[in-house]
């Protein structure tokens, strides 16, 4: 715990540009995973073999993947349930013993170093020091995103993913000189963790591989830079190859797709289809849209049994929710403003969130909590588009008679 | 102070709105029952020992989504309640829900568990499924023990299946409680609690039935009955006096009570119903009126670009001349952004550099790459300063010069230098912009806007980001979907009202005439006499065919027609290529060459 704290700060005092408040940013991501700890040990007061629920599930299915590997069995041949990320904490498991706990934490580090990602992110987008780290430091005090990336839950690795899938790309898309070893090698990194995204949530490829294709798309008629076609083509082949290889073999038992969530579910691929599609067709789109990207409303907050009859839970749920519609708000201005600039990268992330916004609004239960943590992986992508001020700056000097850039 | 106020002002508009939304029609649409109760089947059985096996079959209606729920039991004194079974329905079919261990943290889990909670009065039982949109149906065995109490003259019943802790209404409530023998009809007393109106009887001497049409949420179903003791002789004695009397007193007690805790909680449900039906109807209208609003928004953004177009070209279309020579002079880069929708890149430079070198501002040469591949050259003059440019071209040229400052001479290959970092990218960029920026001013010098344009525009440019802004948020916020009408009339109003330039008369003619000078080369139908004189030179030619587009068509005019032209040798482009090393490349190949290599390296810069 003490060490991966350490190891935080060092990162941080390592990946992060220099700047005066440096230091203080780092003492705050340090502050934030010791919140995350504090709420390792609150909801494990009642014993690790009991509390939580998909953290409980994946922690049991992970010590019979930490069997299998102990027994000989090597990691590719490993039978695990619900997904990938049971593997990886079974071969944390397998090395280090058995301990919820330190699973947690493993978690909690992730989650920070999602932060720091998203920091180098908004930074390389060259938004000043203050945002970037104002960015950054909002997600990782994020009340929701403080719970979903402490348990051993999926999340923590998944948005870190997401966060580090991004960047690369955004590296890929920086790199100037031809395409050299590196670039190469985040390019392939890219379409690898594009295969592990879609191990931990099914649907990740095409909205991931969707939002990156757009992106280079722009980027490529934009610059013609020929290096975007090859990256283009590249994502595409993973895309085409990973449907084959893993979403269509993992659909029939994938847990988190609605009408398959116990034992009894869809016989084969494409009644699972028919299924989803069926779902879909039942949905008033407005409705599930809306759902997906402001559920819990205000006055159901107090109903989320989680937090139910927990006042200050109820609030911190409530400040979040007020501070995330603004942020929506904002959002709709730099999204205009992507759109006019023809921004390659922020138009790339805005086809990310509205096809994952899209397909979770279709095809997640209705329902506040569940939208509330689905949502998560679209928050820090929104974060670095909701700003009013590049518009508003471009609109005003437009208005005043000089010449703007989007004009 | 100014810009800080806008700021401040929009983000209190933004939070307005925002609470508006999210307070305010949230709670208007709120509804106190987001699922109902469509039957609720109990089944008792009294068992000799006292204990009781009870079946209870618990239909849901629900109009929102709930990923469990919530189901109390109640317990008396002393009572103890085993959950035996519980079975959700999924899929047409029943399955039995798995328990989960006490303390759970979290409640997002699979479909088909629950949890117990107890509690001193009543134990709740939490099923995790999909319950939203749609019916469920959840079926629960569980034993009382304990259940009976007995006296020495009679044993007694008391049960509330219905507890107060509902909040929404149930329907169709039938209890049924079978005795463990039977009896006769004077040996049995029944009653039922906490509604006004239920019926009851007694069936085959042993089955006590109740049925309650509904209960609102205040209200309760308690039954009590009374039977003779000695058909639970294996139950403890509660006590071992006689309480017949004592219970029927209580009973008349009851009836005899005003039950205004019932009469409330029925008026209550009554203003609620009433209350839930205005909130639908006005969210309906609200959903409505912003669908009407939508469409109004969206007629009225189309309309008002007819309406700018109509201000805009209020003289007739002039026809296009059959020769040009008497048109207005635009710089190539000023053409270029003409027919080709405000965009400049390599084009426009390269024109720029042609009709500069056409205007004696700079020579030309050519340079044979290592690729053996030949490209122009450019010789920049010394002191720029002396020349007669306007703002533009004396930034263009001195950007040139500042490019190569040891031999004044730019040659488009130094820009590939600016590729191959983030700075020199960013320093590409920014000259390149900032020459662009001075030749859109010049141009906007030519086609002026007049003060009520200049309104019209900037009205248009406020309503368009308005109309973007609510194409997103009505939709969202509202689930409107006649909403996202809005957003390309709102985009449409906005691009119009920022590139009015081109549809302003002066605009639409330039964009008519150069389109229509494109067009005549392509297809050779215009001789050079046509074209006014300072576009007849061949590197003023060639420029404002980059610009436009045809350079192939403009390289191959001058190859043929050129020595026409300029015998006297004076042409740097004729006479490069009649007596100098790119003879043998072509004048197409140069000119795709340098194009490619400018093309490159500008539109590389473009995400600098």
């Amino acid at each position: 715990m003490v060490l991966l704290a350490a190891i935080t700060a060092y990162i941080g005092t390592v990946v992060l540009p220099a700047h005066k408040y440096r230091t203080a940013y780092v003492a705050a991501a340090v502050v934030s995973m010791l919140c995350r700890y504090a709420l390792v040990y609150y909801m494990y007061k009642g014993g690790t073999e009991a509390a939580g629920t998909d953290g409980l599930i994946y922690h049991e299915v992970a010590k019979n993947v930490a069997e299998q590997l102990k027994s000989g069995t090597p990691i590719w041949a490993v039978q695990y349930k619900y997904t990938w990320y049971t593997v990886l904490m079974g071969m944390q498991y397998a090395v280090f013993g058995v301990n919820r706990y330190a699973a947690s934490f493993v978690n909690v580090f992730i989650s920070v170093m999602s932060g720091f990602v998203l920091f180098r992110i908004a930074h390389a987008l060259k938004f000043t020091w203050g945002k970037s780290a104002a960015i950054s430091l909002a997600y990782i005090f994020m009340p929701s995103m403080i719970v979903w990336t402490t348990d051993t839950r999926k999340e923590s690795v998944t948005f870190f993913i997401i966060l580090l899938i991004w960047y690369l790309v955004q590296k890929v898309l920086q790199e100037r000189n031809g395409v050299p070893v590196r670039t190469v090698i985040h390019m392939v990194l890219v379409c690898i963790l594009l295969w592990i995204s879609t191990l931990l949530r099914i649907y990740m490829l095409y909205t991931l591989g969707g939002g990156i294709l757009v992106g280079l798309a722009i980027h490529y008629l934009k610059t013609k830079r020929r290096m975007s076609l090859i990256f283009g083509v590249m994502i595409l082949i993973t895309c085409i190859v990973v449907t084959y290889t893993t979403i269509l073999v993992q659909m029939d038992g994938y847990h988190a797709l609605p009408l398959d969530r116990s034992e009894g579910g869809d016989e084969n691929i494409s009644d699972e289809l028919g299924s989803i599609f069926k779902i879909i067709m039942s949905k008033d789109i407005p409705e599930a849209i809306n759902g997906f990207l402001t559920q819990p409303h205000m006055e159901k907050v107090s109903r989320i049994s989680d937090i139910s009859g927990n006042a200050f839970a109820i609030t911190a749920v409530k400040i979040e929710q007020l501070l995330w519609y603004l942020c929506l708000v904002i959002a709709i201005f730099g999204i205009i403003h992507a759109i006019l600039e023809w921004n390659p990268y922020l138009l790339g992330l805005l086809a990310f969130i509205v096809s994952y916004s899209l397909i979770n609004a279709l095809i997640c239960e209705d329902v506040g909590e569940t939208y509330y943590r689905y949502r998560a992986a679209i928050v820090a992508p929104t974060l670095l588009i909701a700003d009013y001020r590049p518009l508003f700056n471009s609109l005003r000097a437009i208005i005043r008679g000089r010449t703007g850039a989007i004009e | 102070m100014k810009r800080s106020r806008l700021g401040i002002s929009i983000i209190t508009l933004i939070m307005v709105m925002v609470f508006h939304n999210w307070t305010a029609v949230p709670s208007l649409a709120e509804t106190d029952d987001e699922y109902k109760v469509a039957a609720y089947d109990v089944t008792v059985v009294l068992n000799r020992d006292g204990s009781a096996d009870v079946r209870e079959k618990i239909d849901f209606t629900f109009y929102d989504g709930f990923n469990n729920i919530m189901i109390p039991i109640a317990r008396n004194e002393g009572e103890e309640i085993e959950i035996n079974h519980v079975y959700m329905q999924r899929k047409d079919k029943l399955i039995e829900c798995k328990r989960l261990m006490a303390g759970q943290w979290d409640a997002e889990v699979f479909t088909g568990t629950y949890s117990v909670i107890d509690e001193p009065d009543h134990v709740k039982l939490k099923i995790y499924g999909s319950f939203y949109r749609s019916f469920g149906s959840v079926t629960i065995y569980y034993k009382v023990k304990n259940a009976i109490r007995r006296y020495r003259d009679v044993a007694e019943y008391q049960r509330t299946h219905i507890p107060k802790l509902w909040e929404t209404r149930i329907s169709s409530i039938n209890i049924a409680v079978r005795l463990p023998e039977p009896a006769g009809s004077d040996e049995i007393a029944f009653w039922f609690h906490g509604v006004f109106v239920g019926a009851k009887e007694l069936i085959y001497s042993q089955i006590v039935n109740f049925n309650v049409p509904d209960t609102v949420p205040g209200e309760y179903v308690e039954t009590r009955i009374i039977f003779p003791q000695s058909q639970v002789p294996d139950c403890p004695v509660t006590d071992d006096s006689p309480n017949r009397s004592r219970i029927i007193a209580e009973e008349m007690e009851y009836q005899a009570s005003d039950k205004a805790d019932l009469l409330e909680a029925r008026e209550n449900a009554a203003r609620r119903a009433g209350q839930k039906a205005y909130y639908e109807r006005m969210r309906l209208r609200a959903r409505n009126a912003l669908s009407i609003l939508s469409i109004i928004l969206t007629l009225a953004a189309a309309y008002y670009i007819l309406f700018m177009q109509k201000k805009l070209r209020h003289h007739k279309k002039k026809p296009i001349p059959d020769v040009f020579r008497d048109i207005d002079r635009l710089d190539p880069a000023e053409v270029r952004m003409l027919v080709a929708n405000g965009r400049t890149g390599a084009r426009a430079m390269l024109g720029k550099l042609m009709e500069l070198t056409a205007r004696g501002v700079i020579g030309l040469g050519t340079r044979r790459g290592l690729d053996n591949k030949v490209r122009f050259t450019f010789v920049l003059p010394g002191r720029p300063g002396n020349l007669l440019l306007n703002q533009a071209d004396s930034y263009f040229i001195e950007w040139m010069t500042g490019l190569s400052p040891s031999n004044h001479e730019f040659d488009p290959i130094q820009l590939l230098g600016f590729m191959d970092s983030e700075e020199k990218a960013g320093t590409l960029k920014a000259a390149f912009d900032g020459w662009v920026l001075r030749v859109k001013e010049a141009y906007h010098g030519k086609n002026i806007l007049d003060g009520s344009i200049v309104k019209y525009r900037n009205f248009g440019i406020v309503s368009g980001v308005l109309l973007l802004f609510l194409g997103l948020f009505i939709p969202i916020a509202f689930s409107v979907a006649m909403g996202y009408l809005i957003l390309p009339s709102g985009f449409l109003l906005l691009t119009y009202s920022l590139r009015i330039r081109k549809h302003t008369e002066y605009g639409t003619e330039q964009h008519r005439i150069w389109k229509t000078i494109r067009l005549r080369i392509r297809k050779r139908t215009l001789t050079r006499d046509a074209l006014p004189e300072w576009m007849r030179s061949c590197p003023a030619l060639l420029g404002y065919g980059v610009a436009l587009g045809i350079e192939n068509e403009i390289a191959r005019w001058i190859a043929t027609s050129g020595q026409n032209y300029h015998d006297s040798g004076d042409c740097p482009i004729c006479a490069h290529f009649q007596t100098g090393e790119p003879k043998d490349h072509g004048l197409d190949r140069v000119v795709k060459n340098t194009l490619s290599i400018m093309d490159e390296a500008v539109s590389s810069v473009q995400d600098a």
